[in-house]
């Protein structure tokens, strides 16, 4: 089952805050988009783990990472500080979206948040550090991923 | 086929028309206490006797204490309007008229146990602990528990 679908149907209906509002944000399924402007939500389908529970049904233990990707249009310490606010905004966004609706994503019967927000290399404030596979001559990127483990059963 | 995945709600009140819902609940565990009693007759075939009642033993755990208070010392469970645990004079327990217990199977379907004889017999902190969340425990007897359909 594409739970990443649902996961992404799921944030983009359930999104209630305007800065970033939800037109501010660049919305994509499986891949980065490197045209994306300010703002961008991935959400990815990582492999299904299937555990045997009685004749033919399985729990599936679905895991999708949802990454947030943020572009500053300027380094100077003021934009830094304004996009700042609105990055926590989205992340702080996804979190309540995921946690009010734990029981309530079609056909998953409990969306289980795990470790929360992992930003990796790149720092909240001042310059931050390229990612490498973006070259030099590119502009930073602010990133930070979170894994949802999704549980079904298939087969019922 | 359904394999039951969590408690969603008790509901608790006088019908189901009076009763309120009592969500958060973590867990919900019972079982039957067996009315038969063996009494082995030396050098002779075992007696089954007979001598206590059929019930059932049961407790739930929660960790919402406002919504416990609620549900058993505020909400009238009976044509008395009586509360499931009256502390105005003593500490009196009276049966419960109506409460089911709502769990959720795969796939969302919900099943609904109704509890007949409800009846607090004890309400209690497992630890109140700094920096832990408190686990209350609802220990209770039931005449007999049945899935409702």
């Amino acid at each position: 089952m594409d739970v990443a679908s649902k996961i992404y149907d799921l944030l983009l209906g359930g999104w209630s805050i305007d800065n970033p509002s939800v037109e501010d944000i660049t919305w994509r399924e499986d891949e980065f988009d490197p045209k994306g402007p300010l703002f961008q939500v991935v959400v990815e389908n990582y492999p299904a783990k299937k555990i045997w529970v009685v004749d033919n049904i399985y729990k599936v233990e679905h895991n999708v990472k949802i990454t947030i990707y943020c572009k500053p249009k300027r380094y100077d310490l003021d934009t830094i500080g304004n996009t700042r606010t609105l990055w926590f905004n989205m992340k702080n966004e996804v979190d309540r979206i995921l946690r009010v609706n734990k029981y309530s994503v079609a056909d998953v019967d409990v969306v289980q948040m795990r470790d929360g927000w992992d930003d990796r290399e790149t720092i909240a404030v001042g310059r931050g550090i390229k990612k490498a596979f973006l070259g030099k001559k590119h502009p930073i990127i602010w990133y930070s991923e979170q894994v949802v483990t999704c549980i079904y059963y298939e087969g019922a | 086929m359904s394999i039951i995945l969590r408690p969603k709600k008790i509901i608790i009140g006088k019908a189901s028309n009076n009763a309120m819902d009592w969500v958060g609940i973590r867990s919900v565990r019972y079982k039957e206490v067996s009315p038969w009693v063996h009494i082995d007759i030396p050098a002779g075939v075992m007696v089954h006797q007979h001598i206590k009642s059929p019930h059932v033993t049961g407790e739930i755990k929660c960790k919402d204490f406002s919504q416990l208070y609620t549900a058993l010392f505020e909400t009238l469970i009976d044509s008395n309007n009586h509360v499931a645990i009256d502390t105005s004079n003593f500490y009196t327990k009276w049966q419960v008229d109506y409460l089911r217990i709502v769990v959720v199977a795969e796939n969302k379907t919900e099943i609904t146990f109704r509890v007949d004889g409800f009846k607090v017999t004890g309400v209690y902190p497992t630890n109140i602990e700094l920096g832990v969340e408190t686990e209350w425990t609802v220990e209770f007897t039931a005449d007999r528990i049945i899935k409702e359909v």
